[in-house]
């Protein structure tokens, strides 16, 4: 096949699924018990994300950073993320006390297991944070721009609260995605099908999100989309996966 | 770098389309990808060709040690379910052998995966075996082969299977260095030693071909370990081989015992090839002939010979005297040529089957429940699939024709009523400037070695327009289904007819 008719046909989208309008889902997390089931899927199939944010993000993380959470849900990439940092100060909001029961769950274990660095939750609407402006030198978000009401009211937020020179980074889902990549995600989602599609189709696609952006006076940050995922970041920056070390064939054949 | 090696190995492992010059790992084996839902009676609804030959596929989804990594469609056997499954497949069976399609049609091979389909009771493989003989029609060299593990398979078992004409058994040894199994989670399942016993086993007992597969890319392998390992293959009496790529699934347990560091890294990409390239060099030097670029046999014997079996040159220019086995001259290969080489037809039997039959590829139930009401009600439990036209069949010729590294030409415009370089002459053309194909007045032929490292990009290269950038179906794309918009069966424009 030709490069040109590659690029012809690259396009998947349109074709599968229905996601050519946002479905807004709100906040689907009612019970401690239903954010202990998105925690777990959190630990297991949403592993790969959540490490590729941690590449991302961690070598603005330190050291002696102050760094927020945006919707930490339960914890676990702070408390990840306070682990590999230990001497910066991680704080991780959520609107959700279901999620924040959790959290504090997950912040016992992880004394109890010496995991280390410091790490605290509390409540917080995301529109109003209780901070002055410059307060941290990190700020990010991990699947959970799908479920905000007003985005154009809580990114405003984001950057008031990052220091000048600091970084904002918030990792989602793209709704523009490739649909090839999202049935293989899905083939391999199990018994998550359901919450990743349901989220799927609350997320931004990355004209959205742009728009987005302009409309709040946000034009310089970035968006680009890596696989399924939307990456937005006050700074450009290389979000590219990591895809290992070229093959012998390279040796032998060319 | 533990953490490094790990993510490597998963994002090269699952990622399941990538453009030449990166090389595509994910393992084509169906086409087409584009499933939608389909019944039985849209399957059959117009009688679009009568195979005169089939295979059979029969899936028991059964283990009685469930391996982390294996994504097929398994269970861990419990007796009540295995037997109230069985019952389901012999309705099955029974639905197929009045069906017009099938009941005429003379099966040439067969295939029983899973699962573990010899974790069946001696008692049960022998009622499910001889129901079948006697429901469908068998030729007399029909060449059937069973799935096992080196600690499923006894005396009583074999003497059940050859008893039926089972005469191949793919036994999945994975390594016989006992670290490694352990690493995969085998350690309870079977050793290294128990597994050169039942090979032992196996030969006295005048089972016909023996396959064993090995993988690449298991935590802590060596290339001296692999070296090892394929002089304890060559030494065995092991007539057929094959070889895959072991995954590393995120958030399974080898994944985490891989990031603490309990067990020692994956090869690298570059080490896993070099594992290839020894293989391929190691066998071919011996004389080992081709089947795929994963898959080989013993060097020609002089009673194959005899029986017609033929080779070809696998290097085209004579400098290797390696040579590949023409799959459709051999009765032992016959399931290999029946369902990637001539694209022919195959009845799926069982919860998550896949087949072929009619110009459609279909996928069974997978839900086991569901599959045993279904059958027990007296329906045929197809529920996906997709409608091959003239085009997608001349496609999947090609898609799955050159995982055998070879389309002889006469015998594809014999099919499609087209010559294939004429037909995908630009595609052809691109795949030969690449180095990847070489054509002649004979054949479409995947080069060695760069073509073999290739093979699913190769492929791929011929997925249509409709399947381009799509995955391979698998029995979860029924999770696909209940998001897609269109939701029209898998007939594409063919009119319904009640059946």
């Amino acid at each position: 096949m030709s490069s040109s008719e590659t690029t012809a046909r690259r396009s998947r989208r349109g074709r599968i699924f229905d996601l050519a309008e946002r479905a807004p889902q709100g906040d689907p997390f009612e019970t401690a018990e239903e954010c202990r089931a998105y925690d777990r899927s959190v630990r297991t199939s949403m592993i790969i994300p959540m490490q590729h944010m941690m590449k991302l993000i961690g070598p603005d993380c330190g050291p002696d950073k102050d760094v927020l959470e945006i919707g930490c849900a339960s914890g676990l990439l702070s408390l990840r993320l306070a682990a590999q940092h230990r001497d910066s100060t991680f704080t991780g909001l959520d609107s959700n006390d279901a999620f924040l029961e959790v959290a504090r769950e997950n912040t016992i274990f992880a004394n109890l297991v010496s995991y280390g660095g410091d790490f605290a939750c509390d409540w917080a609407r995301y529109s109003r944070l209780p901070y002055p402006d410059d307060s941290f030198d990190v700020v990010f978000s991990f699947c959970a721009i799908n479920r905000w009401d007003k985005p154009a009211r809580i990114l405003p937020e984001l950057a008031r609260v990052c220091r000048p020179g600091g970084a904002v980074l918030l990792y989602d889902l793209a709704r523009d995605a490739d649909e090839g990549m999202v049935s293989f995600v899905l083939q391999y989602a199990g018994g998550d099908a359901n919450a990743f599609m349901t989220s799927l189709r609350a997320s931004y696609s990355t004209e959205e999100m742009r728009e987005l952006l302009d409309q709040v006076g946000l034009n310089d940050w970035s968006v680009t989309k890596e696989g399924i995922n939307l990456v937005v970041s006050s700074r450009a920056r290389d979000t590219g996966y990591t895809v290992g070390e070229p093959g012998i064939y390279e040796r032998i054949f060319d | 770098m533990t953490q490094e090696a790990i993510t490597r190995n998963f994002l090269d492992t699952p990622s399941f389309w990538r453009d030449y010059p990166e090389r595509d790992i994910e393992f084509v084996r169906w086409y087409p990808c584009d499933v939608k839902p389909l019944s039985a009676d849209q399957i059959y609804a117009t009688r679009e060709k009568f195979p005169k030959t089939t295979s059979f596929y029969v899936h028991i989804p059964f283990c009685n040690q469930v391996c982390t990594s294996c994504p097929y469609n398994k269970f861990s056997t419990r007796n009540t379910l295995t037997q109230r499954y069985i019952q389901a497949l012999k309705r099955e069976i029974d639905l197929y052998s009045q069906l017009p399609h099938v009941r005429d049609t003379v099966f040439t091979s067969g295939y029983f995966g899973g699962g573990t389909p010899t974790t069946l009771r001696a008692e049960e493989l022998d009622d499910l075996l001889g129901y079948m003989k006697q429901r469908l029609n068998f030729s007399p060299d029909c060449s059937v082969t069973i799935e096992s593990t080196p600690v499923d398979v006894d005396q009583q078992k074999l003497d059940v299977l050859l008893k039926h004409g089972v005469n191949r058994m793919s036994l999945g040894v994975q390594t016989f260095h006992d670290p490694l199994l352990r690493y995969l989670g085998r350690a309870r399942a079977h050793t290294g030693e128990s597994a050169t016993r039942t090979i032992e086993l196996i030969d006295r007992s005048g089972l016909e071909n023996l396959c064993i597969d090995y993988m690449i890319g298991i935590p802590g392998q060596t290339p001296e370990l692999w070296a090892q390992d394929i002089r304890t293959l060559m030494d065995l009496p092991v007539t057929s081989f094959s070889v895959y790529n072991y995954a590393v699934m995120p958030g399974s347990e080898v994944f985490f015992a891989l990031q603490s560091g309990a067990t020692p890294p994956c090869p690298s990409t570059r080490e896993a090839d070099e594992m290839y390239q020894y293989l391929h060099t190691t066998l071919m030097d011996a004389g080992y002939l081709a089947l795929t670029y994963n898959d080989f046999i013993e060097p020609m014997r002089p009673e194959w010979e005899a029986a017609g079996v033929k080779t070809y040159p696998v290097v085209k220019d004579g400098s290797k005297p390696y040579r590949g086995l023409e799959t459709d001259t051999f009765y032992l290969t016959d399931h290999l040529s029946q369902i990637w080489g001539r694209c022919g037809d195959m009845v799926a039997i069982g919860s998550g089957a896949y087949g072929y039959l009619n110009n459609h590829m279909y996928l069974n139930e997978p839900d086991i429940e569901s599959y045993i009401s279904r059958c027990n009600e007296g329906r045929l439990p197809v529920v996906m699939g997709a409608y091959t036209d003239e085009h997608e069949q001349r496609c999947r010729s090609l898609v799955l024709g050159l995982k055998l590294l070879r389309v002889k030409r006469s015998v594809y415009r014999e099919r499609h009523g087209v010559d294939p370089y004429e037909y995908f002459k630009d595609k052809v053309d691109d795949l030969v400037a690449k180095g990847l194909l070489e054509v002649d007045a004979d054949a479409i032929q995947v080069t060695y070695p760069k073509g073999w490292y290739y093979i699913d990009n190769i492929s791929k290269s011929f997925y249509s327009d409709a399947n381009y950038r799509l995955p391979q179906p698998t029995s979860a794309s029924t999770e696909i289904l209940k998001w897609q918009i269109d939701r029209t069966d898998g007939r594409k424009g063919l009119p319904l007819v009640q059946f």
